[in-house]
């Protein structure tokens, strides 16, 4: 009978019928404005989902890149100047004509190869591409001149006066001729030499960040015993070239990068294809004159523009690299056990480790990105104590096995698990 | 090339995989073609955001989890109860109240949270006991106890029908 019913059930609720529609490209639309969101420090994104992305032309359509005009004779109070190149730069905007933004909103931009795009305060706008060539949303830096043709923007509705500020900010963007960095501050002027909108950098820093290297001159590296890595601290490189740890110092940033090996270990590793790779890769970091981040993904150019190494972001290197004891300090309430547990983590290249109160412990990890998966731990000087605290140290060790994503920033770790997330400080 | 091209085209093969049974498990856990609609949407979007973290071949179990998590912390804080599934588009309503999916989905409705969430992942996803348990990060004996509970108050619901 219960058979009969469970069976009844099934065919019942998975029988075809109710067609729920999936709005892919919309998809695709808002979650990268969440990523550049995240990368940002944004929260979720402010506007409301719509289901339907539509690309429009704002204003009356312009093909191709508008040629700069002659510059007028006006006077300006400021005399821009900047060689700087501006692709693979990242701003949000603090002034759109001479007043403050609305509270509550943003404005991003970012430049890439002879593309730009971002988030006008409630659509993100972006480049089309016709026959390879960009059209819209296209740019030209010439020293210190810059056009910017219209860009293609979703359409959806925006309260509150903030379409009426995005409208104006996408107007003032083709009308740009000039522009200045000023530490770290971009100004994009008007043909009168108006300021039309001011921007802070808001390009990410590779400062605290690890990588895992998955292409050096286009070739997949060796990955046996693993795969080369990159790790920049402040001003300090720690690297891995596949056989030998590599230190070395960061200076600049992504726009303007300069990487300088100094030492490292001398282990000799025999083959030809890990011998080709150590010399290409260290070539890599020395040639690298400016890195593009993208989402997790970063690459280091020359300057050509020529990529010359690929990685993925990777918090397990960033985490090994630093060497610091974590400890749980329970900060966001998801579980029962603070600082005075006794509970802390470490990390290395391939466990994690510490101590629960009542011994240490040891597991084996594997991750791709900050997706983790950590084999069950091995306890290490086991100590009497009370079954509380046993307890807890038990309870701890089986939550570490389910942990799914950890998440690294600069005092905190946080391994979230189905259950709870273990939130860790810096010892 | 445009950037995230590759992430683009594997998300969009995996939407055009994936996306009619997220769908319907998006609308046995609201039982709303509107609230439905708007989870999956949620869900793919959430997927996409963490695209890069998706183990190959687990993406449809990964937005899975993401969406029956998602039903409990976005739908059940808009609506305290869910609404009734409504009527499907374009069946006669004398048809729709004989026809055993549609029956079922009301009566679904009707479950507690857990309870349909559970329901949904043994019988539409055919995930086991254990399995929910893992999905949903609920002890085994939890998912045993919603599974009957959730089958008695079906089979209830039914034979009350059934004598009206």
């Amino acid at each position: 009978m219960n058979e009969d019913f469970e069976d009844q059930l099934r065919r019942a609720i998975g029988r075809d019928g109710v067609e729920i529609p999936a709005d892919t490209d919309a998809a695709i639309r808002d979650g990268r404005r969440i990523v550049r969101g995240r990368r940002l420090g944004w929260g979720v994104a402010a506007c409301t989902v719509v289901a339907a992305a539509v690309l429009i032309l704002p204003g009356v359509a312009q093909r191709g890149v508008p040629a700069v005009p002659a510059q007028p004779g006006a006077t300006t109070s400021a005399s821009p100047a900047s060689g700087r190149t501006l692709a693979g730069t990242e701003w949000a905007a603090v002034q759109l004509e001479g007043a403050a933004l609305r509270p509550g909103t943003s404005i991003t931009l970012r430049f890439g190869d002879g593309w730009v795009d971002g988030f006008g305060g409630c659509n993100h706008y972006s480049y089309t591409t016709v026959d390879g060539k960009i059209e819209a949303g296209a740019y030209r830096q010439d020293g210190d001149r810059l056009t910017i043709a219209p860009v293609a923007t979703t359409a959806m509705g925006c309260a509150n006066g903030v379409g009426d500020q995005e409208g104006r900010y996408l107007q003032a963007l083709p009308r740009v001729q000039r522009f200045l960095v000023t530490g770290g501050g971009l100004e994009l002027f008007g043909a009168d030499g108006s300021i039309l909108v001011q921007f802070e950098s808001a390009t990410p820093a590779l400062e605290r960040s690890g990588w895992t290297v998955t292409a050096i001159k286009g070739r997949a590296p060796v990955a046996d015993p693993r795969q080369p890595s990159l790790v920049f601290l402040k001003e300090r490189l720690v690297a891995y070239d596949g056989c030998n740890s590599i230190n070395g110092t960061v200076s600049g940033d992504v726009a303007e990068l300069k990487l300088a090996v100094q030492g490292g270990t001398f282990k000799l590793c025999t083959g030809e294809a890990i011998s080709t790779q150590q010399k290409d890769f260290k070539a890599a970091l020395e040639g690298a004159t400016r890195a593009a981040v993208h989402g997790d993904q970063l690459t280091l150019v020359d300057a050509a523009g020529t990529p010359l190494l690929q990685a993925t972001a990777d918090p397990a290197r960033l985490l090994a690299a630093d060497a610091a004891t974590w400890q749980l300090d329970n900060k966001d309430g998801a579980w029962g056990a603070g600082k005075d547990s006794g509970i802390t983590l470490q990390v290395n290249d391939a466990t994690v480790s510490g101590k629960t109160g009542c011994g240490d412990y040891s597991a084996t990890y594997r991750n791709t990105g900050d997706a983790w998966t950590i084999d069950e731990a091995t306890r290490l000087h086991p100590l009497p104590c009370a079954s509380t605290a046993s307890s807890l140290s038990e309870h701890f060790l089986g939550l570490l096995q389910t942990v799914t994503t950890v998440q690294v920033t600069e005092n905190q770790v946080r391994l979230v698990t189905p259950e709870v997330t273990l939130s860790f400080s810096r010892k | 090339m445009a950037w995230g091209s590759r992430r683009d085209a594997e998300f969009t093969a995996f939407v055009a995989d994936a996306s009619t049974t997220l769908g319907r498990t998006a609308w046995l856990l609201t039982g709303n073609p509107d609230a439905a609609a708007e989870l999956l949407q949620a869900t793919l979007v959430k997927t996409y955001v963490a695209w890069p973290k998706v183990r190959p071949g687990s993406a449809p179990a990964y937005a899975r989890r993401i969406m029956v998590n998602a039903s409990i912390d976005g739908w059940r804080r808009r609506r305290e109860t869910p609404g009734l599934p409504e009527a499907e588009p374009g069946l006669p309503s004398a048809e729709a109240a004989f026809d055993e999916r549609e029956r079922l989905g009301r009566l679904l409705a009707d479950l507690p949270l857990q309870q349909r969430r559970v329901i949904v992942l043994r019988f539409l996803h055919d995930l086991s006991e254990k399995a929910v348990a893992e999905e949903l990060g609920l002890p085994v004996g939890t998912v045993k106890s919603s599974t009957a509970r959730g089958l008695a108050a079906l089979r209830s619901a039914l034979v009350e029908k059934g004598n009206q």
